[in-house]
């Protein structure tokens, strides 16, 4: 939702980032505001992940030039951890399975990690179970998955569901969704987009990095952005992704092209 | 090299020569003093021998050991606090030595016998027992350790079981090295008859002690149907030599697990060596070893299948970190006819430090044509992407690492069946393994 005057949360001007010597954004810009939903959208190796890798701190990636603020302090020297505990957090495209490592333990320790370093209170396991039981039903997944290692055998669908449940818990002001519709069925993407209406609120942002439109008939955005060649070079209501939808992306850099031409 | 191996050989015996305490059974008398005489010809090994050459012993040889106190007052609710809930009985054995006032043994039934050396000699029946198992060590890996150990035990634990239908008794060994620069050499022999079952946890410690050597042989021999789990938890001071020599014998349809984790000492050598004796038998073998500081953690394990169909599986996982050295020798021996073996081993080596380094070598000698035979080593370091993936949900470094190297261990100990050592050995690995 737009609303006046509403805070800026994410303010990214001219970024420039690399991996392994390979320039991959290349002068990014994208202002984010309190209860905004913006999708991020654009054909393969458009450099739409990297963006939310470098927004989260991946440390493959390089910035090599540009500003990347959140609520006006600049991520730019701060490790994942420091940018988590802030408020950032980023949905893996492909969460990472962690044998050995228990999820209901993790989900804990990484909740009272977060509530610690925002002077609030941190729950004993006890406590924790109680907490975490609405955030499970929300999200129809059942106690059996905290009995489970982090994301370990999980189906593609558990795991994305996993990834709601942590943004559930951590209740950032800035949730990064990368591709967080693919490898989901219907009922799974709806659970899912569900998850995401009933987390997001006035004071804080989404951004939804898709391939797809169909993501967007769940979780309505406010704006839409175009990437190529690691830029932005369309911003549009969500009329636009039905667009895209029908007539793909090749219009839009073709319309690129002649302006730059 | 050599030559110190030898002169340390030679002080070793003559520091002990004054406490020889020779048994009053002529065929005890006459196995130490043969190991005696083998041992004095037979110098201990060095990094020239190709079983020994990363096991580097130079400290130990340069360094002059006496025989250690017989009679060291302990305090005994520094012992209480090692000891374990799961126990039914727990043998305490300080410097090697069976100590009454410390161990509590169960007299509650009758089914498995926990006793020294001279009770079960006193005992008619296991007397013949003790007299046939004792000094049978099976099978290949040995080495003038143990000759210097059998020369020189000053005392033997002995547990015998007989069969006591399906519940598993647990039996604490704990050793318990008190002394600076002294060594001894731990004994334990146990006999499970057929159908019996048993828990023993061999446990190492130092209190107060320092740069001693510890030099435990523990033989187990398994019956026919009896079931064994054998917990060794070597955590000797960090200046300790810890030297072990474990060798069990396999009869038809027997199971024997052994937990091997060892996470103290400066430099520590577990030669383990199991023996299929008859057809069929399981053997399942999990290891865990931490290296940190400049510590050398060597595990040499031999399974042999000598008949058909024995199953094997065996599980070795080492961290190592700082400028730590860790190795691990895993020989599989299919003898010929010993027709469908199955036998898996897995070796999986986590580094954390550039400094730190890990030689591993799977060796498979199969003389059968009907058996499956499976194994794997790797060596690698923590994932990257699991790094971030803690750290983007707000885990700092050390402890998104002090995570997953926990969960690498973890396969390892997490079907421990004393329950109560997950937590201890949890807390060495979150100890060990900082960066």
């Amino acid at each position: 939702m737009i609303i006046k005057n509403a805070a800026t949360i994410l303010s990214v001007h001219n970024l420039v980032a690399s991996i392994d010597g390979t320039q991959i954004l290349k002068g990014f810009d994208i202002t984010v505001k309190a209860g905004e939903i913006h999708a991020i959208m654009g054909p393969n190796g458009s450099g739409k992940s990297t963006f939310s890798k470098v927004l989260a701190g991946h440390p493959s990636y390089t910035v090599d030039g540009g500003t990347l603020e959140f609520k006006g302090q600049s991520l730019m020297d701060l490790e994942p951890d420091e940018r988590a505990k802030l408020g950032v957090f980023l949905g893996f495209q492909y969460p990472v399975e962690v044998p050995g490592v228990t999820n209901g333990s993790f989900l804990r320790l990484a909740y009272n990690t977060v509530q610690g370093a925002r002077g609030k209170d941190e729950l004993d396991p006890l406590e924790f179970d109680d907490f975490i039981q609405s955030k499970l039903s929300l999200l129809g997944m059942d106690a059996s998955f905290l009995e489970r290692s982090l994301n370990d055998g999980f189906s593609g669908g558990e795991k994305k569901r996993n990834e709601i449940l942590q943004m559930a818990i951590l209740e950032p002001t800035l949730a990064i969704l990368d591709e967080t519709d693919s490898g989901l069925d219907i009922d799974a993407l709806r659970v899912v987009a569900n998850g995401v209406n009933t987390l997001h609120g006035d004071s804080d942002a989404v951004v939804l990095v898709t391939h797809y439109q169909r993501l967007l008939n769940y979780i309505e955005p406010d704006f839409i952005h175009v990437v190529d060649g690691g830029r932005v070079i369309k911003t549009g209501d969500k009329s636009l992704a039905h667009e895209l939808e029908s007539r793909g992306y090749e219009w839009v850099l073709d319309e690129n092209r002649s302006r730059a031409a | 090299m050599s030559q110190q191996s030898v002169e340390f050989t030679a002080s070793l015996l003559k520091a002990d020569g004054a406490n020889v305490e020779h048994s009053t059974e002529d065929w005890l008398k006459s196995c130490q003093l043969d190991a005696r005489t083998h041992f004095e010809k037979c110098p201990l090994p060095t990094t020239s021998e190709e079983e020994w050459r990363f096991t580097d012993l130079t400290g130990l040889y340069k360094s002059t050991l006496t025989p250690s106190a017989l009679d060291t007052p302990i305090d005994p609710s520094v012992v209480k606090s090692f000891l374990i809930p799961e126990a039914s009985s727990s043998v305490v054995l300080v410097n090697g030595v069976y100590s009454p006032s410390l161990s509590t043994v169960s007299s509650a039934q009758t089914k498995i016998r926990v006793c020294n050396l001279k009770s079960a000699l006193n005992d008619a029946q296991l007397k013949v027992s003790v007299k046939r198992r004792l000094n049978s060590l099976e099978g290949d890996g040995v080495s003038g350790f143990c000759e210097m150990n059998t020369a020189l035990f000053k005392d033997v634990v002995v547990i015998h079981a007989d069969s006591n239908g399906n519940s598993f008794e647990t039996i604490h060994i704990l050793n318990i090295s008190t002394g600076k620069h002294t060594f001894n050499h731990p004994r334990l022999l146990l006999i499970a008859e057929e159908q019996a079952r048993v828990c023993v946890l061999e446990d190492y410690i130092g209190i107060g002690g320092f740069g001693y050597m510890t030099n435990a042989v523990s033989e187990l021999s398994l019956a026919a149907e009896s079931q064994v789990i054998h917990v060794k938890l070597q955590r000797d001071d960090d200046s300790a030599y810890h030297i072990a020599h474990t060798h069990v014998g396999i009869d038809k349809g027997a199971s024997y697990q052994n937990w091997s984790v060892s996470v103290g000492a400066v430099v520590s050598r577990h030669n383990l060596v199991t023996r299929q004796r008859e057809d069929g038998g399981h053997i399942a073998i999990k290891g865990l070893a931490l290296g940190h500081d400049k510590r050398i953690v060597d595990m040499h394990s031999c399974i042999e299948h000598t008949k058909p169909h024995g199953q094997s599986i065996q599980v070795h996982k080492t961290i190592a970190g700082d400028r730590s050295k860790i190795v691990f020798n895993g020989k599989v021996k299919v003898h010929k006819g010993a027709q469908q073996t199955n036998s898996s081993q897995q070796n999986r080596n986590l580094l954390l430090s550039a400094r730190a380094s890990v030689d591993t070598k799977p060796e498979l000698e199969i003389f059968a044509d009907d058996v499956k035979c499976a194994h794997g080593a790797t060596v690698g370091q923590v994932s990257e992407d699991e790094l971030f993936y803690l750290k983007s949900r707000g885990l700092d470094d050390d402890l998104a690492r002090n995570l997953l190297n926990y969960a690498f261990a973890k396969e390892v100990i997490e079907d421990l069946p004393i329950k109560s050592l997950g937590a201890v050995i949890e807390s060495y690995i979150r100890d060990q393994t900082k960066i």
